[in-house]
């Protein structure tokens, strides 16, 4: 009827990028890039590789509890899995403070801790009835991740962060509240100044976003004290559900799939107009903050300046997704109508892959893109296939 | 014993000879990888130190130390440029640049130290070249920390390199006094074992004992260590190996230096002490080009307060002399000091920028320039002010891309005179016989009057006036200008407007519809929203990532 496992294991990782992370390596500097002294062509050679005398493997010590549960005559199915991994002594390449010159090639350390929580659930029912025959699975898993423990420097504060109690390369930039308008700010001497903190150095004008100081009293916003995490690209509350119905040479199946949480944002020229010489507006950016549009959904267009487009809250998608990812319906011919051929078995079939995508992520872009994506990733397209297999004997 | 004893017996032996043998060579174990090269197998003969030292020359700043002029008020770049950001006051703490630079220079210090920790060990084949290579090195770090002086003030003293446990990763600024004490000091110890004379043959393009010299001159100078500047500036002017250089016609001499004429392979050039060469088809850049663009926005284009910073032939200003004349466009090039006409393009010159303002229909010739083209049609290069360049701009090179192998000059003889000239100004020392030496040479190579401290009094014109105008017009274009203005405590030169052309010489500048901003007293502004503050924008911010790293770093004032 029914079985408990549990299991429990560590393994080792030392797969980190490069052999030797103990020594300094030293490379050849090719012809293209150096001083041609004497005017001769000159090879030069540079240490590229800081050692760490300290580096050793990472483990993941990995604990499963799964239950596997059959009710009336095996029909109908219940797995459910419980799960901890825990990866100890991350190799992790955190950025050091730059006197160490090392450029950006930083030496891999052991940094950190990381820990995968999570739980996964299948439920499947399959019957028969006379000559129809179904089976119908639905499967939903989550999992939590958050870095449990970091060494110095680890963090890496940029727009993706590693912090204690929050998952790896959470997203991280200011809140933004709204978009300014003139009553925001103080005409003097045709120059508009604004009432509300801001970034110093950021030339601020009605129609450009307002970020949320971390406390009211704040004259600016800085980088210091006003970035909070947004958001996580790991997803969470992953689900599908398939089945399948066979009647007769009739058979019919689908598959959907889908993602109840993720966050996501897009950068660069799919998302916003005019921060390079190559970036062009879309259609959705009509909709940009003008004096008669002041109810807009994008802040007013500036030329190649990124106090509107930098990181924050206001460019967070949501990356959730229901998608029917195939679905097929196929024939195989009766086996007396090919008796006494050389036929096998004989089948036709239409399926269709990516028929259907519901989701609020902007518009156009496959919410399952690497995040950050600036516009290099060609959707997954919905495909067609009619087909006809044929089994010689 | 019974058999199985025995064999029981004998694998104990075994095994325990074998853990003996194992303990006993331990580091047998521990090997250099056959495939890649390490510090433990490098660093053991003169050309593998040859090597190294050609990597540490590959970072000093090639083209991007002109790009450096975009800090400043000589140029304007078209569109956005982190430099002219800086330049402008308008950039916040996370300025990208501001990391970089950081970043890159203390990259190029921890190679230097990694040589300078490593040299000594290896063997020679020409006696001295061991020393000799590590005083090159030495000179090429003082550069480096030259910059992050400059732009930051007080920085780490980093003289060894770090491994990522360190304390010193953590370590609060060295005071600027002290880096600039130590640099002084490691540039004397350079000079003292670097050869006087101008490397050549195979030696060409490195360092030289003038080389250190003239960097100690350049950085005491900033410092305003004004006797130190002057005693270096004139150790090099003793040594006797530089002049200016010259191709016998005053008219085309100082432009000529910057051009494919002027490399110092080419032999001729006796006036470069430092240059980041390069060579066709192996290193190249695009400064030609860039300069004049044929079919876009030229990228470097002069200003209104350089066009207006040139004296007149008889020595005056334009605000003093009868001679100037700013009727029309062609006008403002008569009668002024020869660079003029030899660093920007005057009305009459051969380009590289193809059709000019002219109508297509109504130019015969595009390889002559004679009207500026303020509109872009992809047919001639455009300029944001009304001028252009033509110092730099190799015209064979500007057609194609990074095809341009004309040597960027770090520093030149010139630049000693005028810092020689300066520091005993600033001493209280200078006289005609000093200005005779130095100031005159340059205005001589070009046949412009003579500085003349009796003239300039009858004149009541500014002895130190006129010598910081004379640097600027010397190095124009060469990337001092944003260390220079902030040596002099003239910052709010950079916070003010950039502007060109008078408008009236342009019908098309003030026409109904026409986008131009145009200023109160009738000139073309081509770039507005500048803003400079004393003590702020003196210096750069500590970068933002670095404080998040190190906190006992602090910052500037004002940020």
């Amino acid at each position: 009827m029914g079985k408990l496992r549990v299991s429990y294991g560590t393994q080792g990782n030392d797969k980190v990028g490069r052999d030797f992370p103990y020594m300094p390596i030293l490379s050849p500097v090719q012809m293209n890039g150096n001083n041609p002294i004497g005017d001769q062509p000159r090879v030069g050679f540079r240490q590229t590789f800081i050692p760490n005398q300290y580096v050793t493997w990472e483990s993941a010590e990995k604990f499963n509890v799964g239950l596997d549960l059959a009710f009336l005559r095996n029909r109908l199915t219940v797995t459910g899995e419980y799960y901890i991994n825990t990866t100890k002594d991350i190799l992790l390449n955190p950025p050091l403070p730059d006197v160490i010159g090392v450029g950006t090639g930083y030496p891999a350390q052991n940094s950190g801790e990381v820990q995968n929580k999570g739980w996964e659930l299948v439920v499947g029912w399959q019957d028969q009835v006379g000559d129809f025959q179904y089976r119908a699975t639905a499967n939903l898993s989550d999992v939590r991740n958050k870095v449990t423990k970091l060494e110095n420097y680890a963090t890496n504060l940029g727009d993706r962060v590693r912090l204690e109690g929050h998952p790896l390369d959470a997203f991280y930039g200011f809140i933004a509240e709204r978009i300014a308008q003139y009553d925001d700010f103080d005409l003097v001497d045709g120059n508009y100044i604004p009432k509300f903190p801001y970034q110093s150095g950021d030339i601020v004008g009605p129609g450009d976003l307002i970020y949320r100081p971390s406390s009211p009293d704040d004259t600016e916003i800085t980088v210091g004290k006003d970035r909070h995490i947004l958001g996580s690209d790991i997803p969470r509350y992953t689900y599908g559900f398939r089945g399948d119905l066979a009647w007769k040479g009739i058979d019919f199946s689908f598959f959907i799939q889908g993602v109840g949480k993720a966050d996501g944002f897009l950068t660069g020229s799919a998302r916003h107009p005019f921060i390079n010489n190559s970036a062009m507006p879309q259609e959705i950016h009509l909709d940009r903050w003008t004096p008669e549009n002041p109810d807009a959904s994008y802040p007013r267009f500036v030329y190649m300046r990124t106090h509107n487009t930098r990181l924050s809250s206001y460019w967070i998608e949501d990356a959730s997704y229901l998608r029917l990812k195939n679905i097929q319906l196929g024939y195989s011919l009766p086996k007396r109508w090919l008796e006494g051929s050389k036929l096998g078995k004989v089948r036709v079939y239409a399926s269709a892959d990516n028929l259907f995508t519901k989701t609020d992520f902007f518009y156009g872009y496959d919410p399952e893109v690497p995040t950050g994506n600036s516009g290099g990733y060609y959707p997954q397209v919905k495909t067609f296939v009619f087909g006809i297999n044929v089994n010689l004997q | 014993m019974n058999s199985n004893m025995k064999n029981a017996l004998k694998k104990i032996t075994a095994c325990t000879l074998g853990a003996l043998m194992l303990t006993g060579c331990s580091d047998f174990l521990d090997r250099t990888p056959m495939d890649e090269i390490v510090d433990e197998t490098y660093w053991k003969t003169q050309q593998q130190l040859e090597m190294a030292a050609t990597a540490i020359y590959s970072r000093v700043k090639a083209k991007n130390f002109v790009d450096m002029e975009n800090l400043g008020e000589n140029t304007m770049w078209p569109t956005t440029n982190q430099y002219k950001d800086i330049g402008s006051g308008v950039f916040p703490v996370t300025q990208p640049t501001v990391d970089n630079e950081w970043r890159n220079m203390y990259r190029d210090i921890r190679e230097c130290n990694a040589f300078l920790e490593n040299y000594q060990t290896a063997s020679e084949t020409e006696p001295g070249a061991k020393e000799r290579l590590a005083a090159e090195v030495r000179v090429i770090r003082a550069l480096a920390y030259s910059f992050l002086v400059s732009f930051y003030g007080d920085v780490p003293l980093i003289i060894k390199t770090l491994n990522p446990g360190d304390p010193e990763l953590m370590d609060p600024r060295t005071p600027r006094e002290e880096v600039i004490d130590f640099l002084l000091a490691d540039l004397d110890a350079a000079a003292a074992v670097l050869p006087a004379e101008i490397p050549s043959g195979e030696n060409l393009g490195r360092v030289s004992k003038g080389a250190a010299l003239a960097l100690k001159a350049r950085i005491a100078l900033t410092e305003q260590r004004y006797d130190v500047a002057e005693e270096a500036a004139k150790a090099v002017m003793d040594l006797g190996v530089y002049e200016l250089y010259s191709n016998g016609d005053p008219a085309t001499s100082y432009w000529e230096l910057f051009t494919d004429a002027g490399k110092l392979a080419n032999g001729n050039n006796k006036e470069t002490i430092f240059a980041r060469l390069h060579k066709l088809d192996v290193i190249m850049h695009n400064l030609s080009r860039e300069i004049q663009v044929p079919d876009q926005f030229a990228r470097f284009v002069p200003t209104r307060s350089v066009v207006e910073s040139y004296l007149c032939s008889d020595g005056l200003p334009i605000e003093k002399s009868p001679l100037y004349n700013d009727d029309t466009y062609e006008s403002v090039f008569e009668n002024r000091d020869p660079r003029m006409r030899q660093t920007i393009l005057a009305p009459g010159d051969t380009w590289g920028g193809r059709y000019d303002g002219r109508p297509v229909a109504e130019n015969p010739d595009p390889t002559v320039f004679m009207v500026p083209k303020f509109s872009q049609d992809g047919q001639g290069s455009v300029t944001t002010t009304g001028y252009y360049y033509k110092k730099y701009v190799d015209p064979g090179a500007v057609p194609t891309y990074n095809r341009d192998d004309n040597d960027i000059h770090h520093i030149r003889y010139a630049e000693v005179l005028l810092t020689y000239a300066e520091a005993k100004l600033e001493q209280g020392t200078l006289t005609q016989a000093d200005l005779d030496i130095s100031i005159n040479l340059l205005r001589d190579r070009v046949r412009m009057k003579r500085m003349d401290l009796a003239f300039l009094a009858q004149h009541q014109m500014d002895v130190r006036e006129e010598i910081r105008r004379e640097r600027r017009v010397e190095l124009m274009l060469e990337g001092h200008r944003y260390f220079d203005v902030r040596r002099w405590r003239e910052g709010e030169r950079l916070g003010r407007d950039i502007e060109g052309v008078k408008a009236e010489w342009f019908p098309q500048l003030t026409a109904p519809g026409s986008s131009f901003r145009i200023s109160e007293d009738g000139h073309l502004v081509a770039q507005w929203n500048r803003r400079f503050e004393d003590p702020k924008n003196y210096l750069w911010p500590v970068p933002q990532p670095q404080l998040d790293r190190n906190p006992n770093l602090g910052q500037n004032p004002g940020w």
